[in-house]
Formats: C-alpha cells, sequence, structure tokens
C-alpha cells in the first residue's frame, strides 16, 4: 500500500525544501562575494588550522624580508664606510712609497700633515652611526666605539677601541642569523675579523698611521720603507678582505630575498587552493541552485494549489 | 420480520450517524492546518436484532470517534526533538563564541597587512595575527635591538596580545553566564508546560469518564505539549488507564493531576557546573538532552574546555617570556624584570614599568645596547616544540586549540543534518498516519451526504407504505 500523502505533507516537503535551497545559495554567494569558501574554524576545521600555518609563516617571511632590507642598509653604509678608508689608506700607501730618501724634510712634513689629517678623517668615520646605532662598536651600539688620545697640539697619538667583537646577529630566516655590523677591532683572533684592526690580519691602521705621520715628521724615511709600508699592506689587505665579505654578503641577502618571495608565493598558492572559492564552479553551481529553487517554486505552487475543491460542484 | 417503524428508526439513526460522519468531516478539515492535529474517524458498526426466526440487520451504530495516530512515531518524535534542541542550543553558544575569538580568516586584508613594522599598533584579529605580531617585532628587534620605536611597537602588540588574552576569558565568562540565565528562563517554560500537561491530564480524564470515548482533541493538544517539553529536556511519559499521563524528567516524576508534582530550576553546583533541581524536592534531575541538556553541555564541556585551554596557553606562554625576560639587560643594565604580569588568561597585563618606559625590555645578555641575545631566546620561543602541548611550538599549539573547537562547531552541524532528516522523515510518517487529507475528506464528505440522502429516501418510502397501509383500513 502506498504512503498516505496528506494535506500537510506537501508544504511541509516544499518548506523544507525551499529552506535547504535557500540556505545552499547564501552559502554559494557568501563564497562569490568574499571569493573564499573558508572563513571561519567551523567551515573547515583541518584546513583552517593549514591556513593559520601558511598566514603565519606568511607574514614571518615579510617580517625576514623587512629585517633584510634593514641588512642591506647596514651593508650599504659597511660598504661606503670600507671603500672610504681602502681609499685613505691608499693615499698613505701613496706618501710612504714616495717618501724616500730623495725628499726634503719639509716634502715629508707636508706628507705627515696630510697623513694626519687622513688619521682625524678615518678616526671620524670610525664612529659613524647608522639608524641611530654606532656601527663599528659590536654590540655596544649606543656610544662611540673608537675613543681618541690627542697630545698637547691636538694630534691623535693613539685610538682606544671600547666596543666588543660581537655585533648582533639579525634574523633573515627561521634558522639563519646573518651579521649587519663589522666589529672596529678583533684582538681576540676569533669571530669576526675586526675593521681598524685585527690580530689575525696583522693589520692596525690608526696605529699604523700614527707611526708614518711621526716618521714622516721625524724625516725617518727608513722607519718608513721598513715598517710602514708592510704594515699598510696587511691593513689593505684586510680591508679587501671586508669589501669581500660585504659583497659576499649582499649575494647572500639577494639570494635569501629570492627565496623568501618564492615561499611567500608558494604560501600564498596553497593558501589559495585551499581557501579560495572556484568562482567560475561556484556561479554554476549557483545558477544550477537557482534553476532548482525556481522550479521548486513552480512545482509547489501548481500542485499546492489543486485539490479535489476543483472538480466538484 | 422488522415491523415499519423499527425500519423507520434504522433510517432515523443512520441520519444521525451521515449528520456525526460530517460534522467530524468538517472537524478534520477545519484542522488540516491545525499543528499537532490527529484526524477523527467515526467508527460505526452495523447492529442487528434477533427476531424469533431470523438475525435481521438493524442499520448501524456509532461505536466511537477514533483519533488516528501512531504511539511508536510519538515517542521516536519527542526524542528526536530532544536531541535537535540540545544540538542546536549547544551550537548557538558555540557559534557565538566563534565570533567572539575573532579568528576569521580574511584572505584580501593579510596581503595588504604586511609586516610588523608596517601593521598598526594595536591591530585588530586574532590571538594567532598577534601572536605573529609579536615574534614579528622580536624578528624586527634583533636587526636593532635599542630602537625605541621598535620597543614601543613590541609593548603595545604585547598589551594587545594580553588584552586579546583578557577578551577571550572574558567572552568565555560572559557567554557561560549568560547560558546560566537562559537556561532559567528554559526550566520557567517548562514548569508551565508541566503546569498544562498536568491540567489537560485533569480535563482529559474529567471527560472521558463523563462521557465514552475519547477527549481527542485535549490528547493531542497533551501530546503538542510533551513534543515542547522534551525541547527543553529529555523525558519518559507513561500511559495511565483513567486517560492522564505521567511526565519523569531524569528519572523524576513532574506532573499530576490536576497540580504538577514538582517544578524545576537550574542553579550553579558548588563545583561550578549548571546544574538542575526540583524545587520543592530539591532533587538533583540529570537531563542529558533537550535545549537544557546542550545549554549544560556547552557551559561545562565544550566553553569551560576552550577556556581552560586558552587559560593553560596564555599561562605557559606568559611564563615563558618572563622566563626569557628576566635573565636579560635594559638599556640601563637594569635586570630581574617580568615582561608580563599576572597569574592566569583573566589578568594577563604587560609590566606597567615597560609599557610607560620601553627602554626596560630586557633584550640584552650582556648589558651592552647591541647584543640581542635574549630577543633571540625570545624569538625561538616561535619554533621550540612545547612537550606540554603534544610537542608543538606557541604558533601551533594555539591554532590545534582553534581547531579542535572548530571541530567541536563542525560536528555539531553534520549532527544537526542529520538529525534534521530523521525528525523531517519521522514527521512525514506521521502526517501520513495522522494528517488530514483534504482529499479523503472530500470523498467523505460525498459519501455520508449520498448515504444521508439515501436514508431520507428510505424514510420516504417508508412514510409512503405507512400511508398506503393506513389507506388500506379507510
Amino acid at each position: 500500500m502506498s504512503i498516505r500523502v496528506t494535506s500537510k505533507t506537501m508544504p511541509d516537503l516544499v518548506r523544507s525544501q525551499l529552506n535547504r535551497l535557500t540556505a545552499r545559495q547564501a552559502g554559494l554567494q557568501n563564497q562569490i562575494s568574499t571569493g573564499q569558501k573558508i572563513q571561519k574554524p567551523s567551515d573547515e576545521p583541518n584546513s583552517f588550522v593549514r591556513l593559520m600555518d601558511f598566514q603565519s609563516e606568511t607574514r614571518s617571511l615579510k617580517q625576514f624580508e623587512e629585517n633584510i632590507q634593514t641588512l642591506e642598509q647596514f651593508s650599504n653604509t659597511n660598504y661606503s664606510v670600507v671603500d672610504t678608508v681602502r681609499k685613505l689608506v691608499n693615499r698613505a700607501q701613496e706618501m710612504a712609497t714616495m717618501a724616500d730618501d730623495l725628499k726634503s724634510p719639509e716634502e715629508l712634513g707636508i706628507y705627515a700633515t696630510e697623513v694626519n689629517e687622513i688619521i682625524n678623517q678615518l678616526y671620524r668615520l670610525s664612529n659613524t652611526e647608522s639608524m641611530g646605532q654606532y656601527i663599528f662598536g659590536g654590540s655596544v651600539t649606543d656610544s662611540p666605539p673608537f675613543e681618541a688620545v690627542r697630545d698637547t697640539d691636538g694630534r691623535i697619538t693613539s685610538v682606544n677601541y671600547n666596543g666588543n667583537e660581537t655585533p648582533a646577529d639579525i634574523l633573515i630566516a627561521a634558522e639563519q642569523k646573518a651579521k649587519g655590523l663589522i666589529p672596529g677591532s678583533n684582538t681576540s683572533g676569533t669571530g669576526q675579523f675586526g675593521l681598524f684592526s685585527d690580530v689575525r690580519a696583522e693589520s692596525d691602521i690608526f696605529k699604523n698611521l700614527i707611526n708614518l705621520r711621526d716618521y714622516l715628521r721625524n724625516g725617518d724615511h727608513e722607519m718608513v720603507r721598513n715598517d710602514s709600508i708592510k704594515a699598510l699592506r696587511n691593513d689593505e689587505s684586510n680591508l679587501i678582505y671586508h669589501i669581500g665579505a660585504i659583497g659576499a654578503e649582499q649575494g647572500q641577502m639577494k639570494s635569501m630575498a629570492g627565496l623568501i618571495n618564492e615561499k611567500v608565493t608558494a604560501l600564498n598558492s596553497l593558501s589559495s587552493k585551499e581557501a579560495d572559492a572556484d568562482i567560475t564552479e561556484t556561479i554554476l553551481l549557483l545558477n544550477q541552485n537557482k534553476v532548482a529553487y525556481q522550479a521548486a517554486l513552480q512545482a509547489a505552487g501548481q500542485i499546492l494549489n489543486t485539490s479535489l475543491l476543483d472538480y466538484i460542484r | 420480520m422488522p415491523t415499519l417503524f423499527g425500519s423507520l428508526n434504522v433510517s432515523r439513526q443512520s441520519l444521525q450517524n451521515m449528520q456525526l460522519g460530517i460534522s467530524v468531516t468538517g472537524h478534520n478539515m477545519a484542522n488540516a492546518a491545525t499543528e499537532g492535529y490527529s484526524r477523527q474517524r467515526v467508527v460505526l458498526q452495523n447492529d442487528k436484532q434477533y427476531d424469533g426466526t431470523h438475525v435481521l440487520g438493524m442499520g448501524a451504530r456509532v461505536e466511537e470517534i477514533q483519533r488516528i495516530h501512531d504511539v511508536l512515531i510519538d515517542r521516536r518524535i519527542q526524542n528526536q526533538k530532544s536531541d535537535h534542541s540540545m544540538l542546536t542550543a549547544e551550537k548557538d553558544v558555540l557559534d557565538l563564541m566563534e565570533a567572539s575569538l575573532g579568528q576569521v580568516l580574511d584572505r584580501q586584508s593579510l596581503s595588504a597587512e604586511g609586516t610588523a613594522a608596517s601593521r598598526g599598533v594595536g591591530a585588530s584579529g586574532g590571538l594567532s595575527e598577534l601572536l605573529d605580531e609579536f615574534f614579528g617585532t622580536l624578528s624586527a628587534l634583533t636587526a636593532d635591538p635599542s630602537s625605541t620605536a621598535l620597543r614601543q611597537q613590541l609593548m603595545n602588540v604585547s598589551e594587545s596580545l594580553a588584552v586579546r588574552f583578557r577578551t577571550n576569558d572574558a567572552a568565555i565568562r560572559e557567554l557561560q553566564s549568560s547560558v546560566e540565565e537562559e537556561a532559567a528562563l528554559e526550566a520557567a517554560n517548562a514548569n508551565e508546560l508541566i503546569a498544562q500537561i498536568s491540567r489537560l491530564n485533569r480535563e482529559i480524564a474529567s471527560d472521558e469518564t463523563k462521557a465514552s470515548g475519547k477527549s481527542n482533541d485535549l490528547r493531542d493538544r497533551r501530546q503538542q505539549n510533551i513534543e515542547q517539553l522534551a525541547e527543553i529536556a529529555s523525558l519518559e511519559t507513561t500511559n495511565n488507564d483513567d486517560g492522564t499521563v505521567t511526565v519523569t524528567i531524569g528519572g523524576v516524576v513532574v506532573t499530576g493531576v490536576p497540580e504538577p508534582a514538582d517544578t524545576l530550576e537550574s542553579y550553579v553546583t558548588p563545583e561550578g557546573t549548571l546544574g538542575f533541581r526540583t524545587v520543592t524536592g530539591q532533587q538533583d534531575i540529570v537531563i542529558s538532552s533537550g535545549r537544557l541538556g546542550g545549554l549544560a553541555h556547552a557551559r561545562d564541556v565544550s566553553l569551560e574546555g576552550l577556556r581552560t585551554d586558552l587559560d593553560s596557553f596564555a599561562v605557559r606562554f606568559m611564563n615563558s617570556v618572563n622566563d626569557i625576560h628576566r635573565s636579560g639587560f635594559d638599556l640601563q643594565g637594569n635586570t630581574g624584570k617580568d615582561f608580563f604580569t599576572g597569574t592566569s588568561a583573566a589578568d594577563i597585563a604587560v609590566n606597567a614599568e615597560l609599557l610607560d618606559n620601553p627602554s626596560g625590555f630586557q633584550g640584552s645578555a650582556d648589558g651592552t645596547s647591541g647584543n640581542n641575545d635574549v630577543i633571540h631566546q625570545l624569538f625561538d620561543l616561535s619554533k621550540t616544540r612545547n612537550p606540554e602541548m603534544q610537542n608543538q611550538n606557541f604558533v601551533d599549539g594555539y591554532a590545534d586549540i582553534i581547531g579542535r573547537f572548530g571541530q567541536r562547531i563542525q560536528g555539531l552541524n553534520t549532527a544537526i543534518g542529520d538529525n534534521q532528516a530523521i525528525g523531517e522523515m519521522l514527521t512525514e510518517k506521521r502526517n501520513s498516519v495522522s494528517g488530514v487529507s483534504l482529499d479523503e475528506e472530500m470523498t467523505s464528505l460525498i459519501q455520508f451526504q449520498r448515504a444521508y440522502q439515501a436514508s431520507a429516501r428510505v424514510i420516504n418510502t417508508l412514510d409512503e407504505m405507512l400511508q398506503t397501509a393506513i389507506s388500506i383500513g379507510v
């Protein structure tokens, strides 16, 4: 025996079907307007957790990208200072080479004055600040790392280093750090090479230039030849090493920035797969749903209006 | 042999029967759209008489006016309604909580959001975004440890994070308190229904004692009240011989005749959970489903579970940050300060001293301004796996809490969908048994009308016969 279909069966059925279709349409409409099929944790909890992870990693990578930009600023400043220091040391080397026994004491005196000026310039450069930090003090960034001792005529007779050999590590990836700063001096023989003096490189720019100036002032071209020329060569080698190191670091940063970009793109693509609605497919589904909805309304309109009452008089 | 007057009586009875039939049909048609109405049917029984020689048919009499319903379906609908209300009550509460957490995915804003340095201070969003900002600002600080601007930003982001912890905790507590109020209102509604069922019990028993047959319409109304009560609290019913029904909730009889045996109330137990008991007897009642069951589960299991998870998370995070921060030095060379103050998610805050003076942030391990070892250690918390959080780091640990909460709501959505399908099927089944079919009723109407006309014709014929019989004598 077939099921009894009563006067309430059809309206109840139509009501629940229309409700279901309307709810589905609202859901599809929401997906189209937001472009997302997942918006809150309960939509798809496992995917939502993955998306939180992707978002978190993306934010972290963008911060590393910004750190790399900061590093690049430090690196550019470092390069500019090191290059100027190298030019000044080269000029001092030229004078040391020219200060032979053919030069008169007056001529050597003029060289001494120029070397003294170079020392003053280098002293100013050794206390360079960038973004509010003294960049050659290691981790001592809030006070000038180099301190000059002067004679009664104001000439620098020695330069003391008040910084340390351990500049801060900057995060450029979750597990990767880079040195943004160069220590001004390293007398320990471990860690980063110092810029103005380093025990391993046998370099001490201030000491060597002060000696050169004093040899020139005293007309001691023998010491200039025997001591200063070799010492300044060591200083130059150390500076060339630093220029190379900065270049290598800049290359590493560029490649790291590229890697971050690739990772961000990949994460965006993964997030898109997980969360974004396929608009074409969603519109098609919405159209299908609309047709079903209209058909349900039409059918209900016809059936609900018909009963035996229409046919008996 | 029946007499002419006897036959006239049979037809008169038939006219009355058909009139009753038309009246019941009209009643059915009038209630075709009435919620909870069960169609009624006139049950006719043919009559007989022994005249000494033959057993003769003597027309028909009305046996009863029958209410068409299926007790089994009624019971199943009752249970389905209890389950459905329980699931939807919990889901409604958890939906509100989900919105309060603010953990919404907005892919459009992510690309525009950028990094910690470019984000606004105290940016809104869920805890996850704020945790990312906290670690992002630490990452930025590694490049410039003594920067006042970045230190200030770290303090602002950390305060936003602390506020979010506190807001989440407060939102859960507020919602738990709202659930208590809602449960009290639902208990009052249940008491009203219990009173109505008790009154109907008396009226039904009285009607059925006075007249033969059953008080069909009142039984329908009572069944409707029972189902409404089942939506509030799961119940059991027992049908009694006098037509009354005894309703028990959690094993305790609540209905009576004519007054309820007892009334319900909700209360917060000494353990802090939502409990139910009778008002007069002070007897504890276990309500496993219905809206009250759903509210209790939402409050004491789902919300309390989330609150405990978030609280443990906040305390772990606070202690981990403080342990590291205490070992560092600030820009003035001071050490030993806590970064966060408080003891739980309810009162976590950034140390007021640091908020006033961000240079007090202890990011250096050796007291030099450019040392960032402590900042690195703090940043490492973003990736260090914590054995107390299933070996997850803080970012994943929080995502896991959100994921589990989302799964609970998704589970409820699925269960509600399944339960609704069962409900629709049962309602359809009940409609097919108890529902009024206008086509059927129209057919019955014609049937009764024609039978009435036929009986009237018999009376006409008998009248003519009587006149003939009388004229024989004239």
